[in-house]
């Protein structure tokens, strides 16, 4: 079984909800996302997020394209980010999620080769921002071939019956964002309780909620809402850096903000 | 030519600019601009200024006519809009070419041409043309596409469908034809550059060459060919009931010109420009705030116009709801490359019936620079099909062909994605942007709009890249030798129009599109002068 779905099929047992930590491949420096994710696991994560960083990333907010900046400057690639995940996955029962753009993807030789490339590097899935429902088709297909999950995105902008063709067209678990906009930390508290209904009447896919999720309490938020899953991007990323600046170990910061969160995860059963 | 293409008596230039032509005589040059109409007099709207009144009814049938086209400036027959009409050779079938061409509606157009009894009769079906993209899914060949977070999808589709929806209706299409006359100045004039051809002449080893003429969009409204699409993005704006738009500028025309159209139609307007791009394009700063707009700078990456694109991308993500994103060349995700050539395509449409009404004919070769491609896309448009015209796309050559040294898409990138399809872009191995240069801000950017990409590899235009330095030749040869100051983008344009009329006999006509003028670029090509001869001494 995938481990995508095996984790969301042991946490479903349980009726636990789960945390999606995402981290920027390279970031903050190489080598330590081969450290970041045996951190996560020990801070109890069942899934992450590895950002493939990328020079243009329209979907994501200031705090993650300067992560992907920098680690490109520091000489991250989609070569070695792959490296680094691959020289964990023996040791790790995380499922690993590679969020990487359609660019990539395209200049790699396209879904084939790309996805040929992530699951030999031991990746679980994909999830790829920049591409609609509609460009997907070849993307699906090699994902099911490969027994990748393929979280496609479903935004508040989306109209109710795409939502459920894209619902279906996902496998592993539907990524639905909390917001219109970018990637990046919100005051306000995510609202998605209706539209998490309305897909969980068309899907029994596990439904993650990303974009804007930043603290313990928007966690609980979303999962209380019906979410399976909360996914924290831009806000582990910022301690990250901010632990950097103040001279402390960011794999560190990253360990325990990731038991922060998970303080909001709350029984759901 | 055909009737329409006539001279009409009722018109007052048509003595004008109609009566020299062939090789242009010296006469009839200067008086082309002095006819234009007093740009931006809005009284001028009702005023037969068109100079072919008359026509004003019978040339926009509904979704074929794509814009304004009565040449105030260049006497009336240069036609009505979309059909070239009184262009083609195929004379009274005009109207038949208006269903396919003018801007708008492949769609729609395909749909109005199965319906037209005419098309019964002839049973042979016609082989596919290359201006019979894109597709419906946005395909120029394998070009183009929507890559896209799901976030901005409906407001595509619901721009797409505005966007097939006006292309049936007339008003829109009136609404757009008044507004590029009475208040951008349209049509510009094709003018013959004389001296500009003397000395392609002097140079010349055989001591011939083709007649260089300007397409003079520097003399449309803000100063460049941007506002013909900004004016018909804005109109969409207003259909779709969105009050507020952005836009990237690199140059900062497209910046200009939306902020134009946002004050014209009462919108707000925030523009992205890169913080390089804001130090060595000021004037055209001070315009858009003094326009009402306001001018986000932005300083990630390159600080230069690809991530301008990106921030006001980012912008979309979050306003898409209320705000209308104005891209400003035939680049991003479907529907934007052919509705921005469709709105450009009138450069083309002018310049064609200009043409078979100065020179007899088409001309050798049309030359455009290209930036993301609009105004080279929008001159070329009409005469894709006319295949013994050549077409050629002049890219920023920049420092030569060095990393990160030029901006030259077509000539050295390869097929990426990049802000929304699929087209040549510059990048690495696994896909990242590369760095790119121009001394000119419109041009320096990695990517390129998909239709390009698409007549690259169909060999229909030829690309070709020219250097800062002879981009910097060019700009003073033609403000020397013209009284013209062109854009630092057009100088590219220039210097590939110079050397090419040097290899085609004297009888031969080389179009170029004058893009825009180079007045925000005076400063920057003064700096860029000095610093050179300072090297050199
Ligand atoms: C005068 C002028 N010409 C050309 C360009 C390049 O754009 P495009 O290739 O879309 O025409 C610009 C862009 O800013 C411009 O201002």
């Amino acid at each position: 079984m995938n481990r995508v779905a095996n984790n969301f099929f042991e946490l479903s047992a349980l009726s636990e909800p789960a945390l999606m930590p995402f981290v920027c491949g390279g970031f903050p420096r190489p080598g330590a996302t081969a450290q970041l994710l045996p951190a996560l696991e020990r801070a109890g994560a069942k899934f992450v997020e590895v950002g493939i960083p990328f020079s243009d990333p329209v979907a994501d907010g200031p705090v993650i394209a300067a992560a992907m900046h920098e680690a490109l400057q520091n000489g991250a690639t989609p070569a070695s980010v792959f490296d680094e995940v691959r020289s964990i996955r023996e040791q790790s029962r995380l499922a690993i999620i590679a969020m990487v753009s359609y660019s990539i993807v395209h200049r790699m030789g396209g879904p084939a080769a790309f996805c040929t490339k992530a699951k030999e590097a031991g990746f679980d899935g994909l999830i790829v921002p920049d591409i609609p429902f509609d460009e997907s088709t070849e993307l699906q297909a090699e994902c099911k071939k490969l027994d990748l999950s393929l979280s496609l995105l479903i935004a508040p902008t989306t109209l109710v019956d795409r939502a459920i063709a894209i619902a279906k067209a996902c496998t592993g678990f539907v990524y639905l964002l909390a917001r219109t906009g970018i990637t990046g930390e919100s005051g306000g508290m995510p609202e998605v309780a209706s539209r998490v209904q309305r897909l969980k009447e068309h899907t029994d896919l596990p439904i993650a909620v990303g974009f804007g999720i930043s603290t313990p309490e928007h966690v609980k938020a979303v999962v209380s809402q019906g979410a399976d899953a909360a996914i924290v991007g831009s806000a582990l990323v910022r301690r990250m850096r901010d632990a950097l600046a103040n001279r402390r170990d960011p794999i560190a910061e990253a360990e325990s903000f990731t038991r922060e969160l998970s303080r909001g995860l709350v029984h759901v059963g | 030519m055909s009737a329409a293409g006539t001279p009409q008596p009722n018109s007052p230039q048509a003595s004008g600019p109609d009566s020299g032509a062939v090789s242009g005589s010296q006469s009839h040059a200067p008086t082309a601009p002095a006819n234009q109409p007093p740009r931006g007099n809005p009284l001028q709207s009702q005023q037969p200024n068109s100079n072919q009144p008359n026509h004003n009814q019978q040339r926009r049938p509904g979704p074929s006519s794509g814009g304004p086209n009565y040449g105030p400036g260049n006497g009336p027959s240069n036609g009505p809009g979309p059909g070239p009409n009184g262009a083609r050779r195929d004379g009274g079938r005009d109207d038949r070419r208006d269903d396919r061409r003018p801007g708008p509606p492949t769609m729609e157009a395909a749909r109005s041409r199965r319906s037209d009894p005419r098309d019964l009769i002839p049973a042979k079906p016609k082989p596919p043309k290359l201006s019979d993209v894109p597709d419906a899914n946005g395909r120029f060949g394998k070009f183009g596409g929507r890559y896209v977070p799901e976030t901005l999808y409906s407001a595509l589709d619901q721009l797409r469908a505005t966007y097939d929806e006006v292309s049936s209706d007339p008003r829109f299409w009136d609404d757009l034809s008044d507004l590029l006359r009475s208040f951008v100045g349209r049509s510009t004039p094709l003018y013959p550059a004389q001296r500009l051809t003397a000395f392609a002449r002097s140079r010349s080893q055989t001591g011939e060459a083709a007649t260089i003429w300007l397409k003079r969009e520097d003399l449309a409204h803000t100063g460049a060919h941007k506002i013909n699409n900004t004016l018909g993005q804005a109109l969409l704006t207003r259909r779709m009931g969105k009050k507020r738009i952005i836009a990237e500028t690199g140059a900062g025309q497209h910046g200009v010109a939306s902020a134009t159209a946002a004050a014209h139609f009462g919108f707000e307007c925030d523009v992205y420009m890169g913080a390089e791009d804001v130090r060595r394009q000021k004037l055209n700063v001070t315009r858009m705030k003094l326009l009402g707009a306001r001018v986000i700078e932005v300083e990630s990456g390159s600080k230069t116009l690809k991530d301008a694109t990106n921030e006001a991308m980012r912008d979309w993500m979050g306003s898409v709801e209320h705000t209308h994103y104005i891209i400003g060349s035939v680049v991003g995700p479907d529907p934007f490359p052919r509705i921005v050539r469709d709105f450009q395509s009138i450069i083309g449409r002018e310049t064609k019936s200009q043409c078979l009404r100065l020179l007899n004919g088409l001309p050798a070769a049309v030359v455009a620079c290209v930036g993301g491609g609009s105004n080279a896309a929008g001159i070329f448009y009409d005469f894709v099909d006319d295949t013994n015209v050549q077409l050629i796309g002049v890219e920023a050559g920049g420092r030569g062909n060095v990393p990160g040294g030029h901006a030259a898409s077509l000539s050295a990138g390869s097929p990426g994605v990049l802000h929304g399809s699929l087209s040549y872009v510059l990048q690495d191995q696994f896909g990242q942007t590369a760095d790119v240069h121009s001394c000119s801000a419109g041009l320096d950017y990695p990517g390129v709009g998909p239709e390009h990409s698409y007549w690259k590899d169909a060999g229909r235009v030829r690309y070709t890249a020219v250097t800062d330095d002879q981009a910097l030749d060019a700009f003073t040869l033609l403000a020397s030798t013209e009284g013209i100051i062109p854009a630092l983008e057009t100088s590219h344009a220039l210097a590939e129009a110079v050397e090419l009329a040097q290899k085609l006999p004297k009888d031969k006509h080389i179009v170029v599109c004058l893009s825009g003028r180079g007045d925000k670029d005076v400063d920057e090509a003064s700096r860029l002068l000095a610093l050179r001869s300072n090297k050199s001494r």
